[in-house]
């Protein structure tokens, strides 16, 4: 491939770049709006755009995002993003010392680093990924359906009861409209807007964006405006960089692993790493890891970026979000009629190498970006929570009307918008309602079809290896997070047992 | 816990926290309603709706079992708000002019926030209507009404 002659370097592609990491760096350092309520908010911008520059700027804002709300975190004990929770460790601790300024820039270098890895491994492993996917049919596709289906519980932390219930809601709403085998109309009530059915684009601003607004305006908790002391200004030196490069490398590694499965979230990923962290560091680093240890907070940094490459592995390879801001890229993918999965890397090679090439210039724009507006983002916080709420709902309302110019599409995001605030009052997570509603298309599809090849047999699943490895690896999924559970309730009950019995 | 944490999906206060699990199950009622009915002509087209409406239904129960001691109330400022957006929804979709719908939607909001700053919320709606009118209806083409 000749790298240095696609659209990659064109100025549209650079300026939606830069346009798109400063975003992200603002969408996540700003209170409450979360890395996938960025992506959303930003999409009906890139309606006008041409495919390239509009993934590049989304994937630019998902980058940018990540080290957003790492810097929340560091500086007020606030993640901006739940990635970023285990950042008010060690980064608020580093920020109460007075070194904020080395933990920002350390987390910057972190995070570069973190970020070239995800995609050095995106460029390898989704190749191979699609080109193995291609030789999918319809029971495949079912069955992969199934295994994101078994990730639902796990894309929240709620119960998995509830994450569950808000899969089967995504998957409901989203058979809402003509039946895609026989083309009759279902569940639509009568109402002739109805048969459209219900769009990806304005259902997502309205669990996103509105609820995330209607949360900032009506939470108490997070009112008014919360000022800074003057950090002292110590910089990130070289020999800080060589003392923490192995956690780095340890971080990435983990975000990489983590990152790419379906459901594994850079949440996750940023914990596994600190703990990993912490295991692989001699007895006195290891001692200051709660109180401003510098790579308790790179690690997580670093782990947290790697996972953007990562999570595009299942979603550009094989078409499925491994989170909720993944779903929301891909709903931007099919806004530009581009449809994930091994086919979009037959069809559209030039595209996939240039998207790989734009995100290693997205991770540049934030290290650059990051190093110039630090200052700048710190004040970020004293915004007033209750005008940014008015913001998003002006904006998310606009681009509701924006994505297809219909009064309809405003009412959906709206109505959904009312929903997801009264599902995360409830404690319902949001990113499986939006699993459900890309995947229950796919498995209804794939599985009455194959019913159709294979004349109403149920054993079409069973005969074929890949189908069949791909249901039994969904139930190993489903069952072995209670198993473990269950392993690990009976372990600490006969360690209690045997406390009891020496005392 | 952060707002963002929470709309990833990590747990929210109790407050009003059944009231979701409730309105998921009712949301879904009439649609399984449509579907039963359905379900004679179009077995096919009915099957796999009917099953993640039950899916919805059984998962709601379980749910409103485990919170069963959950508070099922929602504050005042929450439904004004709440019943704003819903009506700012209905209204646009029946040809309602948006500029005057979102000026409604922004005092309801300016209530509910308890600023009564008279030059902010003139300013914030006169940004709201520069960027409908002005950027998404002329510059980008956008048929908003």
């Amino acid at each position: 491939m000749d790298f240095l002659h696609g659209d990659a370097f064109s100025l549209q592609n650079l300026l939606s770049l830069a346009v798109g990491s400063l975003c992200g760096i603002v969408g996540g350092a700003m209170p409450g709006l979360s890395t996938a309520g960025t992506l959303a908010i930003l999409l009906p911008f890139t309606l006008n755009m041409a495919p390239l520059p509009a993934i590049a700027l989304l994937v630019a804002a998902y980058t940018g995002a990540q080290y957003g709300g790492s810097i929340t975190a560091t500086l007020f004990n606030t993640p901006g993003a739940p990635e970023s929770a285990v950042m008010t460790i060690d980064g608020f601790a580093l920020s109460s010392a007075g070194l904020a300024r080395k933990g920002l820039l350390g987390a910057l270098w972190s995070g570069l680093i973190g970020g070239l890895i995800g995609v050095a491994f995106l460029v390898f492993l989704a190749p191979w990924l699609a080109h193995e996917a291609l030789s999918f049919g319809p029971p495949e596709f079912a069955m992969l359906a199934v295994l994101g289906l078994t990730v639902m519980a796990s894309l929240g932390r709620g119960t998995a009861t509830k994450g569950f219930l808000a899969g089967f809601f995504g998957m409901f709403i989203a058979m809402i409209g003509l039946d895609p085998v026989s083309g009759s109309p279902r569940m639509t009530l009568g109402l002739g807007d109805m048969i459209g059915g219900v769009p990806l684009i304005p259902a997502l601003i309205g669990l996103f964006a509105i609820s995330e607004a209607l949360r900032l305006l009506l939470d108490e908790a997070h009112k008014g405006a919360v000022s800074l002391t003057e950090q002292q200004r110590v910089g990130f030196s070289l020999s800080d960089f060589f003392a923490t490069a192995r956690y780095i490398i340890v971080g990435s590694l983990v975000g990489v692993f983590i990152g790419i499965k379906p459901g594994g979230g850079a949440t996750i990923a940023s914990w596994l790493a600190y703990s990993a962290a912490r295991g692989v560091a001699p007895a006195s680093e290891r001692a200051k890891f709660g109180s401003g240890s510098l790579a308790g907070l790179l690690a997580p940094e670093a782990a947290d970026k790697a996972t953007v490459g990562a999570a595009l592995i299942p979603l550009l390879s094989l078409g499925i979000p491994a989170s909720a801001s993944g779903a929301v890229l891909l709903g931007a993918f099919e806004l530009h009629d581009l449809i994930p999965g091994p086919l979009l890397f037959t069809n559209q090679p030039d595209l996939i190498r240039d998207l790989f090439l734009a995100l290693v210039i997205a991770n540049v724009f934030v290290f650059v970006w990051g190093r110039g507006v630090i200052e700048a983002l710190i004040r970020v916080r004293s915004f007033d929570t209750g005008i940014l709420g008015i913001g998003i709902l002006v904006m998310a309302t606009l681009g509701a009307y924006a994505f297809g110019g219909s009064p309809w599409d405003v009412l959906i995001a709206c109505a959904l918008g009312v929903i997801g605030y009264f599902f995360q009052a409830a404690g319902i997570p949001l990113a499986p309602v939006v699993l459900g509603m890309v995947i229950g298309p796919l498995f209804e599809i794939n599985f009455r079809r194959s019913l159709l090849l294979s004349g109403d047999s149920l054993l079409i699943f069973f005969n074929r290896p890949v189908a069949c490895g791909l249901l039994i690896l969904s139930v190993v999924l489903f069952v072995l997070p209670s198993l473990l559970r269950w392993w690990r309730g009976r372990s600490s009950g006969g360690m209690e047992r045997i406390a009891r019995g020496q005392g | 816990m952060s707002n963002a944490a929470q709309s990833e999906g990590q747990v929210a206060p109790r407050r009003g926290s059944s009231i979701g699990i409730a309105a998921a199950l009712i949301l879904a009622l009439p649609f399984i309603v449509s579907l039963l009915q359905l379900w004679p002509s179009q077995r096919a087209a009915a099957m796999m709706p009917l099953a993640f409406g039950a899916g919805i239904v059984i998962c709601g129960i379980m749910a409103l079992v485990q919170e069963r001691g959950a508070v099922m109330t929602a504050g005042g400022r929450q439904l004004v708000l709440l019943a704003a957006v819903a009506l700012c929804g209905a209204s646009i979709w029946m040809r309602v002019p948006y500029g005057i719908t979102i000026a409604f939607l922004i005092g309801c909001c300016f209530l509910v926030i308890g600023k009564r700053s008279w030059p902010m919320m003139i300013g914030v709606v006169a940004v709201s209507e520069l960027l409908a009118y002005g950027v998404f209806k002329w510059l980008l083409g956008i048929p908003i009404h």
